[in-house]
């Protein structure tokens, strides 16, 4: 028997019961075009978000705290300063020292972009002994220094630190607070050390992991602390700013950075629970998707028996006249399948208009063709899922069938 | 089958209904021969169960004792495909009720027997076709069986029964509900095919059948057959 003929007379089925017929083309079809729909649209959703995130960038800080034991771990070493009320710091905490070169073996960590290194100390004013925490910052890179740190666009006054010209040098960056605080302003000196510098710009970091209320250049930092040391400061910094090519390669940069250094690492992973919501989304589609495909293949089984109990004179016939099991089960396939076929078809144009018009304008915002997210697996899957589904309750049917004897179902009114 | 096989060799066959918690004996205890090319005619009351011995002959149910052979083939020992095999090649069925397909037109209900066969789409139509003009119904090839008179579904039925030239033919009243001038129609169709082909014909009717020289004919009554004078 020809395959059109098997069609052709499935066919004839559904036009014999265009209700049940429709209730199984439709099931399918919600099926296939919500699991389609709402794939296509977490895909594109998901590809939007990692754009975004891979553009966004990622930053933390790393520092190795003091040890209570007094004995720093390499490559960290204790820091010997005159005054125990002073010190190294991040965070509040009391840090070592780290060599300098050091950055560019981090450098080379995977995912890592830039790093630079940082002196924050927690130093008394020598004109009225309060404290106050000096920033001094290698300017030389800028990328990482103004994710982690500070950066041009937070100046609020004067300008950023390191552009200011003039005989007087780069001057010093106040944060808005202490300036606040200290009643001081863009162009006034201020002591620090027993230094003067004139105040460049004032800033407003907001909440970036390092913080300072004095902000200087690097050597000028250098030459403020040295004679605060016991020892000379050499070319040794507390705290790396690194900046990570996207946040999405965050934890392999943090791995990486505290393989080398064994730092303790501040970061500010914004990234995480928005990356778990995307996958809970994910995860409710996918749930919901496989609810729908149960639905549509019970729908379909039921339509099936029904037609079981209606033909199954029907069937006695065809046995009586040749028609094997086998035969008529193949039919029975074909007869869940066309259903099942014309529904998955309608899911994949009606789950594909979803995604045009709500995955498209997503995608189109973060810069993406809209043909990233066109997943040739998933639009099959879809299909597959429906057919395997059909070919089910087909099979079924077939079983139930080669069940009742052939005298049995002729004997049927 | 062997030279010498007969066509149908039935002994001792048996079989009985359930119906309310009673068992209702029908067939007793049936043996019978029929060679090819012969005509057994099996009449009997309503009821006595011919339909069932027909049902039973052409595999479509199993007796509780006794063997059937089709073909020198125990039918007995196969599986349903096979039997599905033997009714479509050797074994073709007159059912008293004509048992077409609702939903298939006059030429699909007798193409409906060779599709899972050898012939392909075009000759089997053409076979089909030319059966039903032989019985007279060449302008209602595509007319559902609800469209057509008693007489011309029987004439379907017998059409679907011969198109594959089966060398047994089992037909159960086959005449019963036609007009004297279509079941004599009918029969020469069923007697040509005895004669030319050297099929071999059984019938079981409860009515008067004009029986023909060389015509052999039994009696079932109480579960068995007997002979008629």
């Amino acid at each position: 028997m020809a395959r059109h003929e098997a069609i052709s007379i499935a066919w004839r089925e559904q036009r014999r019961r265009p209700g049940r017929s429709l209730a199984v083309m439709f099931g399918f079809l919600l099926a296939v075009s919500a699991f389609l729909g709402f794939s296509l649209l977490f895909h594109a959703d998901r590809l939007a978000e990692d754009e975004i995130l891979r553009r966004v960038g990622g930053y933390f800080a790393a520092f190795a705290p003091l040890p209570s034991t007094g004995v720093a771990t390499p490559p960290a070493e204790l820091p010997r300063v005159k005054d125990a009320s002073e010190g190294f710091i991040a965070n509040t905490i009391l840090t070592c020292l780290f060599p300098r070169s050091l950055v560019t073996k981090l450098r080379a960590v995977d995912g890592v972009a830039e790093v630079v290194p940082v002196l924050l100390f927690r130093m008394r004013s020598r004109q009225d002994a309060h404290m106050f925490t000096l920033g001094g910052i290698d300017m030389s890179r800028p990328l990482a220094v103004e994710r982690t740190c500070c950066a041009p666009s937070d100046v609020k006054s004067g300008v950023f630190l390191g552009l200011a010209t003039g005989s007087e040098g780069p001057g010093a960056m106040l944060d808005d607070g202490y300036a606040a605080v200290r009643g001081l302003e863009v162009g006034e000196t201020i002591d620090i050390g027993g230094v003067g510098f004139r105040v460049t710009g004032i800033i407003d970091t907001g909440v970036r992991p390092v913080h300072a209320d004095v902000y200087l250049v690097w050597d000028d930092a250098a030459k403020v602390l040295a004679p605060l040391m016991a020892e000379p400061l050499g070319d040794r910094a507390n705290v790396f700013i690194v900046a990570v090519t996207s946040v999405l390669e965050q934890n392999a940069a943090i791995a990486g950075v505290k393989n080398i250094t064994g730092a303790v690492i501040t970061s500010y992973n914004c990234f995480r629970p928005a990356s778990k919501v995307v996958g809970l989304n994910e995860k409710a589609a996918g749930i919901l998707g496989i609810v729908l495909y149960g639905v549509a293949v019970l729908f379909s089984l039921k339509s099936q028996l029904a037609a079981l109990v209606e033909r199954r004179r029907e069937f006695g016939i065809l046995r009586s006249i040749g028609w094997s099991d086998r035969d008529i089960g193949a039919q029975l396939v074909w007869e869940a399948f066309l259903p099942a076929s014309i529904g998955a078809m309608g899911g994949v144009l009606v789950g594909f208009s979803v995604f045009v018009l709500f995955g498209m304008p997503v995608l189109k915002q973060a810069g993406l063709p809209w043909t990233t997210a066109i997943d040739a697996c998933l639009i099959a899957r879809g299909v597959v899922l429906a057919l395997a589904g059909s070919a089910l309750t087909g099979f079924l049917a077939a079983l139930l069938v080669r069940r009742t004897s052939p005298a049995e179902a002729l004997r049927t009114i | 089958m062997t030279e010498s096989a007969p066509m149908i060799n039935v002994t001792g066959l048996k079989k009985s209904f359930r119906q309310g918690g009673r068992v209702i004996p029908v067939l007793k205890d049936v043996s019978l021969s029929l060679g090819a090319g012969e005509t057994l005619v099996i009449t009997g009351r309503s009821g006595v169960g011919k339909s069932t011995l027909l049902t039973l002959l052409g595999g479509l149910d199993l007796p509780d004792a006794g063997r059937i052979s089709i073909a020198g083939v125990d039918i007995g020992a196969l599986t349903q495909d096979s039997l599905a095999g033997l009714r479509r090649k050797t074994v073709g069925i007159i059912f008293q009720n004509f048992n077409l397909l609702p939903s298939w037109s006059a030429v699909e209900n007798v193409e409906a027997v060779l599709m899972h066969g050898d012939l392909d789409l075009s000759e089997r139509r053409i076979r089909a076709v030319k059966w039903l003009e032989r019985l007279g119904i060449g302008d209602r090839l595509d007319n559902l069986p609800a469209e057509l008179s008693v007489g011309q579904q029987q004439r379907v039925a017998v059409a679907r029964t011969l198109v594959n030239e089966p060398m047994l033919i089992l037909a159960d009243e086959p005449t019963g509900d036609v007009d004297p001038e279509t079941g004599a129609e009918i029969l020469g169709h069923l007697r040509a095919a005895v004669r030319e082909r050297g099929a071999s014909l059984l019938v079981v009717t409860h009515g008067a059948y004009p029986i023909e020289a060389g015509e052999r004919v039994v009696r079932l009554r109480d579960g068995v057959l007997e002979p008629v004078s």
